[in-house]
């Protein structure tokens, strides 16, 4: 029974494969329809078959498309093909069906494509729609048909608009980065369509970017939008005008005209890009409405918003009527009792600038009418190291006299009146001393810049410049001082107005004055470590730089190190610290000769009174010496702390043997005369030992020979004493 | 800290003879203490000290009285319902 199954079998796919052969013969023969039926018959017995009928198939509809033009059938035949999977054998080549069904998708895509276009021109839209949108659908699967795809995709789109309906956001974008031939077409579609929605800054954008040429229809799209901004213009101009009308009215509230002069601010940048002329008009609106809402605010004492108001002025700086009146108001400030924690920098900082500007004071003397026949000098002037040019017709740069007044005594004179009112008008004493300290700082700043700067910028001081982005001009002028002069004054006040952005040089300036400070907190914290991480080789390069704070260092040090000797002058962790604040300042005699002093007054104090054992005196002592050698008290001291640790030697007091002989023999290789002096001591003690011996044991010590651990322990010694006495 | 002409009832540009004659006047008004108009004398007499005092009269920007807008900006109409829409058909490229 198995057997006749099995033959079966085999006479069945004998018979398929010749019938099989015959297939593929009338399909090269291009007889597709004896193909196809041949095919279709074996389609379950032979693998190959259901791959074969659908390429045959596909070769029909290929020519009902071509030959009879078709669509409509050839599209079912394409159909159909997909169909041909169902009936085939599961070992059927995947691969290659798959390809032809691909090519069925881009045919079917081309006929539903070509069908949308006949319906849009037509004008049947939802029609056209449809068959893009399924259009689409075939050919989204296929790379090779990726043009047809957004042909497809464009025009859906384009029906879209022609039928009034909403496009698709997402694929207006998609097209945006494409290059269809319909670009024109769609995007002009696009702009009327968003111009009618009243969406102008879209509208404005895809027109820039896609229709941007020579085309009455264009043009038109482009006045409509013109006309917008227009006509939100002529609205502006209106609502400022009926404010303009009310202005002068008793009852216009203050709130109202700082609205009118807010509005004025933020919309004369987009009135300028549709009339220059109105911009123009409105901007020169501003002055007035400026100097009413500063009446107002003078006249009511809110000298807070005075300060406010004009330093939100554009370029209140360059206007010394401004400057002037910011000192007014920080001066009544602080006369009203009004200095705070919150205000007291900004009062101060306004105050300075405005009194050390010189245009300030002359601005106030143009609008000065005496009937005197004074004229006023500025050749005592606090704001400016250089003549400045300026149009006041009774001021010059004479001499004072009684009939030539002198502008720098009246500055003089307001800074006194200032300084008065901090030093008493504030109650709290604390905020009192803050904001003195605060003034000091501030004055001494803007007075060091006025000195070394030439030029004719706005002075101000640190904290007013940096608060009104001022700093920068005088870093740049303070920078180019320090590169022409080598003036180093002009970086250290240049810290006093560095931000996160300074020249190079004053940042530089400032990191090396920090580490020098760092390294004085660190001493006053006995923080070795710190220290060492401080002085490190790049800190010390980068402090060398600067000669200022190379010079200063080093006393600066010393006095921190004093302070800390005043304070305990027995205090051992300082030793290291020290040796430390040295290594930074290798070429200081003075560090070298403080460290020396300590460590001996330190050893010799602790020594007597047995708090410091001679191991430890004796590694001191070692660095003392090396610090300084022209000591001759402190070479005697060393020399006796090295006979004391000898003896512990030589009478078992000490475990540290090997360390002290490590230390004597440095101290043997130094070439001291003052040690040299010292040492001769040695020899003296050696000899006693000596003479304490027999005289075997002598010559054994002179020949090194038979000698015990001890004997040779006392050699060692015995030697360490000749040698370092024989130098004398 | 007073400001010498409000003391003594001047304007910021009366003469020597204005300021002793306001003087006398202050004196017999009373309105202020003795001291300090006789301090406000003094400063307005002393040309570095007046000088000071002037400095705190608040300055202005020099400004013109605001007046109405008036522009030349126009707007023709673009009826956007008049545009043709198939200027820039595409379907004969298809």
């Amino acid at each position: 029974m198995l057997n006749d199954i099995l033959n079966f079998f085999d006479d069945s796919f004998n018979g398929s494969k010749s019938r099989y052969e015959k297939g593929c013969q009338f399909k090269l023969q291009k007889q597709y329809a004896e193909a196809a039926s041949i095919f279709t018959q074996i389609i379950s017995k032979h693998p190959q078959a259901g791959l074969k009928l659908a390429e045959t198939k596909f070769e029909i509809a290929l020519l009902t498309l071509t030959n009879q033009r078709n669509k409509a059938t050839a599209y079912k035949q394409f159909e159909d093909i997909f169909s041909i999977k169902i009936s085939v054998p599961s070992n059927y080549d995947k691969k290659q069906f798959e390809g032809v069904e691909r090519k069925c998708r881009i045919e079917l895509g081309g006929i539903r494509y070509k069908n949308g276009v006949e319906s849009e021109k037509e004008k049947k839209y939802s029609k056209s729609i449809t068959h893009y949108l399924k259009a689409m659908e075939f050919l989204s699967s296929s790379s090779n048909s990726s043009d047809l795809y957004f042909k497809a995709l464009s025009r859906l789109e384009i029906s879209k608009l022609k039928e009034g309906k909403n496009p698709d956001l997402s694929n207006i974008e998609v097209l945006q980065k494409q290059t269809t031939p319909f670009q024109q077409d769609l995007f002009y579609r696009y702009t009327l369509y968003l111009l009618k929605n009243n969406e102008i800054k879209k509208a404005e954008s895809v027109l820039s970017k896609h229709i941007d040429f020579n085309s009455l229809e264009v043009e038109q799209l482009k006045e409509h939008c013109r006309n917008y901004y227009k006509s939100a213009v002529l609205n502006t101009v209106n609502s400022i005008n009926t404010s303009i009308e009310q202005l002068y009215q008793t009852d216009f509230p203050i709130a109202e005209t700082k609205k009118l002069f807010d509005t004025i601010s933020s919309t004369v940048p987009s009135v300028n890009k549709v009339s220059k002329a109105t911009a123009k008009k409105i901007e020169e609106l501003k002055p007035s409405l400026f100097n009413k809402l500063l009446s107002k605010y003078f006249s009511n004492n809110q000298f807070e918003e005075v300060l406010k108001h004009i330093t939100t002025y554009s370029n209140f700086h360059q206007q010394p009527e401004l400057i002037k009146n910011i000192g007014i108001a920080a001066l009544r400030l602080a006369y009203s009792n009004q200095i705070s924690k919150s205000n007291y920098s900004n009062i101060i900082s306004s105050w300075l600038t405005s009194v050390y500007s010189d245009r300030a004071i002359l601005k106030s003397l143009e609008q000065t009418s005496w009937d005197d026949d004074y004229t006023f000098t500025l050749c005592e002037s606090i704001g400016t190291n250089f003549r400045i040019d300026f149009d006041v017709e009774n001021v010059n740069y004479e001499e004072v006299s009684p009939t030539n007044i002198s502008i720098g005594a009246t500055q003089r004179e307001l800074l006194q009146a200032f300084e008065n009112i901090i030093q008493s008008n504030i109650p709290d004493q604390q905020l009192a001393n803050t904001a003195q300290e605060f003034y000091s700082n501030e004055k001494q700043a803007i007075e060091k810049i006025i000195q070394i700067i030439s030029s004719d910028i706005t002075f101000a001081t640190p904290f007013f410049a940096k608060q009104h982005k001022l700093a920068s001009f005088i870093l740049e002028e303070l920078e180019s001082s320090y590169n022409s002069d080598d003036n180093e004054e002009a970086l250290e006040v240049g810290v006093l107005f560095a931000e996160d952005k300074a020249p190079e040089v004053i940042s530089e300036y400032k990191l090396a004055t920090q580490i020098v400070n760092d390294i004085l907190k660190a001493i006053g914290q006995e923080n070795k470590s710190q220290i060492d991480n401080l002085t490190a080789k790049d800190n010390q390069k980068l402090v060398a730089k600067f000669d200022s704070i190379k010079e200063t260092t080093e006393d600066k040090i010393l006095l921190e190190l004093a302070t800390k000797i005043e304070s305990d002058d027995e205090n051992e962790k300082l030793i290291p610290i020290m040796i430390s604040t040295l290594n930074f300042s290798p070429t200081s005699q003075k560090l070298r000769e403080q460290f020396s002093r300590y460590v001996m007054n330190l050893c010799v104090s602790k020594i007597n009174d047995e708090r410091l054992n001679n191991a430890d005196a004796l590694k001191y002592l070692h660095w003392a010496i090396k610090a300084t050698n022209k000591n001759q008290r402190g070479a005697n001291n060393l020399a006796t702390i090295i006979k004391f640790n000898l003896m512990d030697i030589l009478n078992d007091r000490t475990t540290r043997t090997a360390e002290i002989f490590r230390i004597v023999e440095e101290i043997k290789n130094l070439d001291y005369e003052t040690l040299k002096i010292a040492c001769s001591e040695l020899a003296e003690t050696r000899n006693e030992i000596l003479e304490q011996l027999d005289s075997e044991t002598r010559r054994n010590l002179q020949t090194g020979l038979n000698l015990s651990t001890t004997g040779k322990t006392l050699k060692k010694v015995l030697d360490y004493m000749k040698k370092l006495s024989d130098d004398n | 800290m007073k400001n010498p002409y409000e003391v003594l009832n001047i304007n910021q540009d009366a003469t020597k003879h204005d300021i002793i004659a306001a003087q006398k006047q202050a004196m017999m008004q009373r309105k202020f203490p003795i001291n300090e108009i006789a301090l406000a004398t003094k400063q307005l007499l002393d040309a570095e000290k007046r000088l000071a005092a002037d400095f705190m009269y608040p300055s202005k920007l020099s400004a013109k009285r605001p007046k109405k807008i008036e522009t030349e900006i126009n707007v023709s109409e673009v009826d956007l319902n008049n545009i043709n829409p198939d200027a820039f058909c595409s379907l004969k490229l298809t």
